[in-house]
């Protein structure tokens, strides 16, 4: 094969046209010894082609001896056990927290101070109108301070 | 299988303690003052609510009557004649900023007020008061569904200025 007809089939090559006997052709070519020298850049390409050929895939295996350390702590029993323990103490965590009207009557903050229902109304009453008064309380300052700075500012538009 | 199901338990409990002792600062803050005899301790508990809703008196409030069925639980801690700022401080710090919303806090020369909700939507479902002057310490702790409009006005019988402030504004909501 002359250095002519390699290129033509180079060409074929690189616009990937080559037949499968076409190509074994080229690398018979490139693997002889008498490359034309304008064509020995492409010799390396082709040697390449060859040696990566040649590699075989040997699949390294290893038996694995024991189980390591990670996986033996999440499977013992001890580590299970406290997992469910948090997932149960989580679960009823947040199942208590929408019910917080629900007052645990053990609570010891709320142990009666009275005895008669009368009492307890007057007493609560008692403390709905100091509430009030405090609210109102907070809003009259509001209200205040907001009656001071219109004063300023019929002061300031006066002028 | 029995001790593993055991430990399970235990740990659970456990836990369980320990999430809610962190949620209740302000209980522990209650309780811990709750048997010193210089402090007023009040305290209502739901099955009372439910007596006093079925009270009939001649001279019952309609509003306060209202509010009260509604409530189900209240408990006061306060204490005269003495400095309530320290406690007041103490107290304000117990409170958990993602469990309660602040919805009004005063201060002036006498005294300072603090009011925070606990709500799901637009419901409230705790109302706690804390008030601490040169000369008392109140917290005022009310469980149970708290319609404030109703409350505002109660103070309209001590005719307090300011009540029109209050309806205006929750006319804006």
């Amino acid at each position: 094969m002359d250095s002519n007809q390699v290129k033509i089939l180079l060409e074929k090559y690189w616009q990937g046209e080559t037949s499968v006997v076409e190509e074994s052709r080229l690398k018979a070519y490139f693997r002889s010894d008498d490359v034309a020298e304008e064509l020995e850049q492409y010799r390396a390409l082709f040697q390449f082609f060859d040696a990566e050929a040649l590699i075989k895939f040997h699949p390294v295996l290893k038996t694995p001896t024991r189980k390591s350390n990670t996986v033996r702590i999440l499977s013992s029993a001890w580590v299970r056990g406290a997992a469910a323990a948090v997932i149960l103490a989580l679960g009823v965590y947040f199942f208590m927290i929408p019910g917080q009207e629900n007052i645990d009557m053990r609570d010891v903050t709320y142990i009666d101070t009275y005895e008669s229902p009368e009492l307890a109304y007057e007493e609560a009453k008692k403390a709905l109108f100091y509430l009030s008064g405090k609210m109102n309380k907070g809003v009259s300052t509001a209200a205040n301070s907001l009656d001071k700075m219109k004063t300023l500012d019929e002061i300031v538009n006066a002028n | 299988m029995k001790t593993r199901l055991l430990i399970a338990a235990v740990l659970a409990v456990f836990v369980t303690t320990l999430v809610s002792a962190q949620s209740n600062a302000l209980d522990k803050f209650f309780t811990s003052y709750m048997d010193d005899p210089s402090f007023t301790v009040v305290t209502i508990s739901p099955k009372m609510f439910q007596m006093i809703s079925k009270l009939d008196m001649e001279d019952m409030e309609p509003e306060v009557k209202d509010l009260l069925n509604n409530i189900k639980g209240l408990r006061i801690l306060a204490r005269e004649d003495y400095d309530g700022r320290q406690l007041y401080n103490e107290a304000s710090s117990k409170i958990n900023a993602n469990e309660y919303d602040e919805l009004l806090r005063v201060r002036d020369k006498d005294e300072n007020v603090r009011i925070f909700v606990k709500a799901q939507g637009d419901v409230i479902n705790e109302l706690l008061l804390i008030v601490g002057g040169a000369s008392e310490f109140v917290m005022l702790d009310l469980t149970g569904s708290i319609d404030l409009k109703t409350v505002g006005k109660l103070g309209g019988a001590l005719d307090v200025p300011g009540i029109k402030h209050l309806e205006k504004m929750d006319e804006k909501h």
